[in-house]
């Protein structure tokens, strides 16, 4: 096999942070390699040195050789996990997008429109041609960035956490478009947390640990599997339902997203919410949260009506992680950060800190109070916001899609927070990991036509 | 200019369009439409200021309203006079911060005055016009109640933009103001 | 004719806009004022904008029309006055009123019809086509690109906030507290993500002082040009007239 790239680094750091150490690796042409490893392990900075984007937006200085086989520039195609991120902008409409690398590379416009055909075929998003990119799905998106870095016609492909941001259906596309580019000659570096996609598509896989290379093998060899928790889940359900909803009805302009849904989740449960894209899953959250009201129905805890009360004064009852922490970080520390919810809801400075230190010790991060949130990776943002929510005690607490691009130790911290929760409260969680589910909750309730079905998981944590 | 500079200019011009939800949501009477040309001017310098005041103002005048390509020579002010500002350590703190949101509001009145008196006759409407509706029944000269009015309300504003945009310094994560050359906060 | 002008090149629509603007300013009205703004809002009609551009316009010049009376003819009315209904008016201050709000109104119909009638990114590309630098066709782009995406993401830091407990209504002061909570995250996040959007203008082989091609080309025929040519003579011509008058 011919190989694509040889990367022999021996050193790779930001100012005078050493990020990774004596790390090899090569790809063979048409070879998918998978890189993988704990957050923070340097997988993003191999990534980026490989797809030779460090020291221009990202000062860096790297010791060693990377050497691509090919002089052809760009020398690879880049892919990150953000979708909208890594579009630019300078195109209206998809194809204009897609277009953007080629016309960065003064290519003649013939030349172009035939790029772009073929690289928005190979991505399998032709039919979004002429779509606006902002009005795309998330999956959706994702497939145009491909098609983006596709029509560069490079030899080499980097993806760094692709589908971070996939439900798994998209994420299953996405690997068969992968699969079948490597099979045209297409060689591709893949970094992913997500050790399932890596077993079903990469050749050899390279595991980072702190900087340094674990191992470099098949995956079969190098990949170790999750040592799944024996004990089961330990039934839910103490005395009545904690959290109620009563055929609550909630609807878009165009459609009825929740039609009569009923829903009890008692004290000491964790409940899994399951569904498909669309099937009302955060609208559910929203509603509870008074974020999007409802057209009929009550919602209450324990016991109290949360029916007319203004989103702030649910926020004494019900906790909301959102999927993207961004979105609600602002304080120096992680400290105040996570202090913020029970301060604005009246309690004393001191107790706040004292709150908010409980709730970082639930998520294992006691360590980081001191830390700037915006310098933490964002998986741990995530358990940030997480205790954030946790800190106001609520009695309900709900997290939407909690396990995202979380590596083992992430999830280990996201399932002590849900057991930490149902000691006082109970805890729903919307997700699509059904891994993760079986590991944490007692119970699932999948939404399908706007309502609910409940079923019992308690015993199937070994399963 | 760099190119994370360059990448910076499109949100911030982005900003000072889409902040006006939150202005709404928290009924304040400001605008905080420059908080975007402020902030880059805060950590990229005047030309960067300028870039962000200059855009923000055609593409508003492209998504709204043409008149605010007029208004193109004040956001150009603000954003050179934040990017002097911030070189001279006016975002460091607060208090710094407010004195520089006076600065920046006064020359920003003033300069709409004259655009205002050419185009409008020296009254907008609006809550500017109001206040020189109001100047002018206290017999106060047109081109007098005008700058006053103006300036007025700039300078709320721009002082609250300011204070708003020392505070988010102070807030960014280390790794990233280091990028724009920021000292590393006070721990 | 008016589907070639719906077709037009939008830099000849600027510049037939901007030498109607210099027409509503610097010929004498009433004459050079109603001229544009017939002028102005015939073609918007022509190109199906007809009432969106009156609508726009109406919602500039009426109210400075509204608040110019009451200033200059109620409050601190200049020249003669008359009485009616026992307050002082000054109805010579009606008509210069009017002057100035239909200049304004013949502006805001004049560019209010391209705005209305062509697509930003296509203007954006006219000007690439005429050698606009990749860094300001960057900027310009992208920004456009960038409000749908501010806007939403605004509306979810508000519903974050909220649901940590922020009460955005209450009293002044608190009200200016949770400002920086709200505006926070969104500063924060645009700064920290500008590194992540450098990279992904290196990794599509950015260059801001490069040669770019276009996969798209708007149409410019030699026809246009000339006329723009003409029309860009015409205003200098006529700010130059204003300026001797």
């Amino acid at each position: 096999m011919t190989t694509a790239l040889r990367a022999e680094l021996e050193r790779i750091s930001y100012g005078d942070r050493a990020v990774l150490r004596d790390v090899v690796l090569e790809i063979g042409q048409g070879e998918i390699v998978g890189i993988t490893g704990p957050v923070g392990s340097g997988k993003t900075t191999l990534a980026l040195a490989c797809a030779g984007l460090l020291g221009h937006a990202v000062p860096a200085r790297i010791e060693g050789k990377i050497h691509h086989t090919s002089l052809a520039l760009p020398v690879a195609g880049y892919v990150f996990d953000d979708p909208l991120a890594q579009l630019t902008g300078l195109g209206g409409t998809v194809e204009e997008e897609v277009a953007v690398g080629p016309e960065n590379l003064a290519i003649p416009r013939d030349a172009i429109r035939a790029r772009v055909d073929r690289a928005l075929a190979a991505a399998d998003a032709a039919h979004l041609a002429q779509r606006l990119p902002d009005e795309l799905s998330g999956g959706e998106r994702q497939r145009v960035a491909l098609a983006c870095a596709l029509a560069l016609e490079a030899p080499l492909l980097v993806l760094d956490e692709p589908t971070a941001q996939l439900d798994p259906d998209a994420t299953e596309r996405f690997g068969a478009r992968l699969r079948a580019l490597a099979a045209s000659g297409t060689s591709v570096l893949l970094a992913s947390q997500d050790t399932d996609l890596l077993r079903a598509l990469a050749a050899r896989v390279l595991v980072l640990e702190d900087g340094s290379a674990k191992a470099f093998g098949r995956p079969g060899d190098v990949l170790v599997t999750p040592a799944h928790t024996t004990a089961s889940v330990e039934p839910g359900g103490r005395g009545g339902p904690l959290f109620e909803a009563r055929d609550v009805v909630a609807s878009y302009v165009d459609r009825t997203v929740l039609d009569g849904l009923t829903l009890d989740v008692p004290l000491g449960s964790a409940t899994a919410i399951l569904g498909e894209n669309g099937a009302g899953k955060t609208t559910l959250a929203r509603v509870v949260m008074g974020l999007v009201p409802a057209r009929g129905g009550s919602i209450s805890v324990n016991g109290q009506p949360l029916d007319g009360l203004p989103v702030h004064a649910r926020a004494r009852h019900v906790g909301l992680v959102f999927q993207d922490p961004s979105r609600q970080l602002f304080a120096r520390t992680v400290l105040e950060e996570v202090a913020f919810g029970p301060r604005v809801l009246g309690a004393s400075r001191h107790q706040a800190h004292e709150r908010a230190r409980e709730a970082l010790a639930a998520v294992e991060l006691g360590d980081l109070e001191g830390v700037h949130p915006g310098d933490l990776a964002p998986q741990t943002q995530r358990l940030v916001a997480i205790a954030a929510a946790m800190a106001s005690r609520p009695a309900v607490l709900i997290l939407d899609e909690p396990t995202a691009g979380q590596d083992e130790g992430g999830k280990r911290r996201i399932a002590a927070a849900i057991a930490r929760q149902r000691a006082h409260g109970c805890a729903m969680v919307i997700t699509h990991d059904l891994g993760f589910a079986r590991r944490v909750c007692d119970r699932a309730v999948t939404l399908r036509n706007g309502q609910a079905a409940s079923r019992v998981l308690s015993n199937a944590g070994n399963r | 200019m760099s190119t994370i500079a360059l990448a910076l200019i499109p949100r911030a011009v982005a900003l000072n369009l889409a902040i006006g939800a939150i202005v709404a949501a928290l009924k304040l009477p400001v605008y905080l439409d420059s908080i975007g040309t402020v902030l880059v001017a805060a950590l990229a310098g005047p030309l960067a200021g300028v870039i962000t005041g200059v855009t923000s103002n055609l593409v508003l005048g492209m998504l709204s309203s043409p008149i605010f390509i007029a208004f193109i020579p004040v956001t150009a002010v603000i954003g050179v006079t934040a990017g002097i500002a911030s070189r001279v350590g006016a975002f460091r703190s607060v208090p710094r911060a407010l004195v520089a949101g006076m600065v920046i509001g006064l020359l920003a009145g003033a300069t709409s005055v004259p655009i205002v008196l050419a185009l409008f006759g020296g009254v907008t409407a609006g809550g500017t016009g109001i206040v020189t509706i109001v100047l002018r029944a206290l017999d106060l000269p047109l081109a007098s109640a005008a700058l006053i009015a103006s300036v007025s309300v700039d300078v709320i504003d721009k002082m609250l933009s300011c204070a708003v945009v020392a505070a988010v310094l102070a807030r960014l994560p280390r790794r990233i103001g280091a990028r724009f050359g920021l000292p590393h906060p006070a721990a | 004719m008016i589907a070639r002008l719906r077709r037009i090149n939008p830099l000849t629509a600027v510049a037939a806009a901007v030498l109607l603007v210099a027409m509503a300013y610097v010929v004498p009205a009433p004459v050079g004022p109603l001229a544009a703004l017939a002028l102005s809002l015939m073609l918007a009609a022509m190109t199906g904008a007809g009432r969106r551009v009156a609508i726009l316009t109406a919602a500039v010049a009426v109210p400075t029309w509204g608040f110019l009376v009451v200033m200059n003819a109620l409050v601190a009315p200049e020249g003669e006055t008359i009485r009616v209904a026992g307050v002082a008016f000054a109805p010579g201050a009606l008509v210069p009123a009017a002057w100035i709000s239909l200049r304004l109104g013949a502006a805001v119909a004049a560019l209010g019809w391209v705005v209305m009638t062509t697509p930003p990114q296509r203007l954006v590309r006219a000007l690439a086509q005429r050698g606009l630098p990749a860094w300001s066709q960057y900027l310009l782009a992208a920004s456009l690109a960038a409000v749908p995406e501010a806007r939403r993401r605004a509306g979810e830091v508000l519903d974050a906030q909220r649901c940590r407990g922020l009460a955005v209504g209450g009293g002044p002061l608190a009200r200016l507290r949770a400002t920086l909570p709200l505006a926070g995250p969104l500063m924060v996040s645009l700064v920290t993500e500008a590194e992540r959007r450098a990279i992904a203008l290196d990794a599509r082989a950015f260059d801001a002082r490069g040669e770019r091609t276009s996969l798209t080309e708007v149409a410019d025929p030699d026809g246009e040009r000339m006329l723009r040519m003409v029309m860009w003579g015409a205003v200098v011509g006529l700010v130059l007239w204003g300026f001797v008058r």
